[in-house]
């Protein structure tokens, strides 16, 4: 592809954005909108570029990516175990699956104060939110995957002198590994927004905080400067994913 | 044996009643402090020392802001989704709109909107709002591109085209998809709105927990916590309902759990 065209497949995928972007800075820059309400694009950047330079983003970046990462590392293995498990046997089944379906759709945030006085306002309480988001989207889709494998994929293996130890391990636990893939998928997102949430409520560092805090001293600048940190690092975080699930499960793209 | 029919239930019932006695002998035995976590029956006692009459108005005040919220999200969600399946332009602008604004986790925009609006009703809607309509409009848009092409043409080999063919073709054909978005959004929309009321709200079941909890009267906060865990339940039960009654006449089994 030349250098021409591929420049017109850029804009014609972004124009959109670069409109909104020019609408932005000329409806702030006329003075149509109050700037603690909406500054311009253009002090937007420079206040976030400063913010960068002076390395004051670090830490709060820093902070959040770690707790999130923590959280979700413990509901990738609890919940795999859960699912994977709940998926073999009938009476763990029969213990973990109404409790999975139960709270699913609950609204995890509300724990937060039970965990603030439980576990404190730093990092331990805001892991633990963490955790208990991610680990009802993994275990369901373990789960869902591992239920999920042919009967007929099972008999041909045993029928071939495949034993129990390996039919667990070339077939259910690749098959377990494209369920934890697309739980992971939704459970990423939810990771950071149990962050960012947790912190805005109960202070403690991190970018939720910050934002917060920004907020409270009527700094709309750095407000929508931490706004577009968040934005991307969830679109970092999704490609992340994405280079992970190419690189692990070559044999199962999903569309 | 337990009759057949009742069997779904024991199923179902069984683990969350074991867990809700173990947590009673547990805390019984003193082997937590109360303090920390009060028993199921210290939760009930205090409950009913909070009484409907302080109770109710909360609970209206988070669930009118949820339904304003999502009931904006759900028109905005189907008539954005629907353009953009049908519109290859609308799908060129507001794809890359759209996409960005899906990777900001929704209740970050909460301090924002305490900027523009203040304390009140509008910064909680409108981060409900925000937060139910992306999933509406990305179920939507998948719905409404899958409905199959044959349908599509015998439609129109009958003569019927235009606002007929979306009214009555290709918006019920998508239905499914649509209503799974709104689950999904449901959910969303307690979690925002929650998160909003602890954040800003001087009213709503988000602000009382909060407001127990900094006042040390954990029996009181666990016991709105519960209230709050029970009716998001029961709102997602709720929905459940609608969508297997609603979608009676599709040729499948019942619509299960386990989305979001």
């Amino acid at each position: 592809m030349n250098m021409t065209a591929r420049l017109r497949g850029a804009f014609a995928a972004s124009y959109s954005l670069i409109l909104v972007c020019l609408l932005w800075e000329a409806v702030a820059g006329a003075g149509l909108i109050r700037e603690v309400f909406l500054p311009r694009l253009s002090v937007v950047l420079e206040r976030l570029f400063a913010m960068i330079a002076d390395g004051s983003l670090i830490e709060p970046i820093a902070v959040s990516i770690a707790r999130s990462a923590a959280g979700l590392a413990i509901a990738v293995v609890v919940g795999s175990i859960l699912g994977f498990l709940s998926a073999r046997s009938r009476i763990v089944d029969l213990l973990v699956s109404p409790l999975l379906s139960i709270g699913q759709p609950l609204p995890k945030v509300a724990l937060i104060p039970i965990l603030i006085l439980w576990l404190g306002v730093y990092s331990s309480s805001k892991v633990a939110l963490v955790f208990i988001t991610c680990v009802f989207p993994i275990a369901i889709s373990v789960q869902a995957a591992a239920c999920a494998v042919p009967k007929i994929l099972l008999w041909s293996s045993r029928s071939l002198g495949a034993s129990e130890f390996d039919v667990i391990r070339s077939v259910l636990l690749p098959a377990s590994l494209a369920g934890l893939m697309s739980g992971l998928r939704v459970a990423l997102p939810l990771a950071l927004l149990a962050t960012f949430t947790a912190e805005m409520i109960g202070g403690g560092g991190g970018l939720g905080a910050a934002l917060m805090y920004s907020q409270r001293l009527f700094d709309t600048p750095t407000v929508y400067a931490y706004l577009l940190v968040m934005l991307l690092m969830g679109i970092g975080l999704d490609q992340l994913f994405l280079r992970l699930r190419h690189r692990l499960l070559r044999w199962d793209e999903e569309k | 044996m337990v009759p057949e029919r009742l069997q779904p239930w024991l199923k179902a019932l069984a683990s969350p009643v074991i867990l809700v006695l173990l947590w009673e002998a547990t805390v019984r035995a003193g082997l937590v402090d109360a303090e920390l976590l009060p028993s199921p029956t210290q939760i009930l006692v205090a409950l009913r020392e909070i009484g409907a009459a302080e109770l109710m108005p909360e609970l209206a005040a988070t669930l009118f802001r949820i339904a304003v919220g999502f009931a904006l999200a759900a028109v905005f969600g189907v008539l954005l989704g629907s353009w953009m399946a049908l519109s290859e332009r609308a799908n060129g602008f507001f794809y890359p709109i759209l996409a960005s604004t899906y990777a900001i986790p929704k209740s970050s925009f909460i301090p924002l909107f305490i900027l523009w609006f203040g304390i009140g009703f509008w910064p909680i809607v409108l981060v409900v709002f925000i937060a139910c309509a992306l999933p509406v409009v990305v179920y939507t848009f998948h719905g409404i591109s899958d409905v199959p092409r044959l349908r599509i043409w015998s439609a129109l080999s009958f003569g019927v085209s235009g606002r007929d063919l979306f009214w009555s073709v290709q918006l019920p054909a998508a239905m499914p998809e649509i209503l799974v978005g709104m689950r999904i959004a449901l959910g969303f929309a307690f979690t925002v709105a929650i998160a909003g009321e602890m954040i800003v709200s001087t009213t709503g079941l988000g602000k009382l927990i909060f407001s127990y909890g900094e006042g040390g009267v954990y029996a009181s906060m666990f016991a709105v916590i519960s209230v709050l865990l029970v009716v998001a339940y029961l709102a997602d039960l709720l929905f459940m309902a609608f969508m297997n009654h609603y979608l009676r006449w599709l040729d499948r089994g019942h619509v299960s759990g386990g989305h979001a």
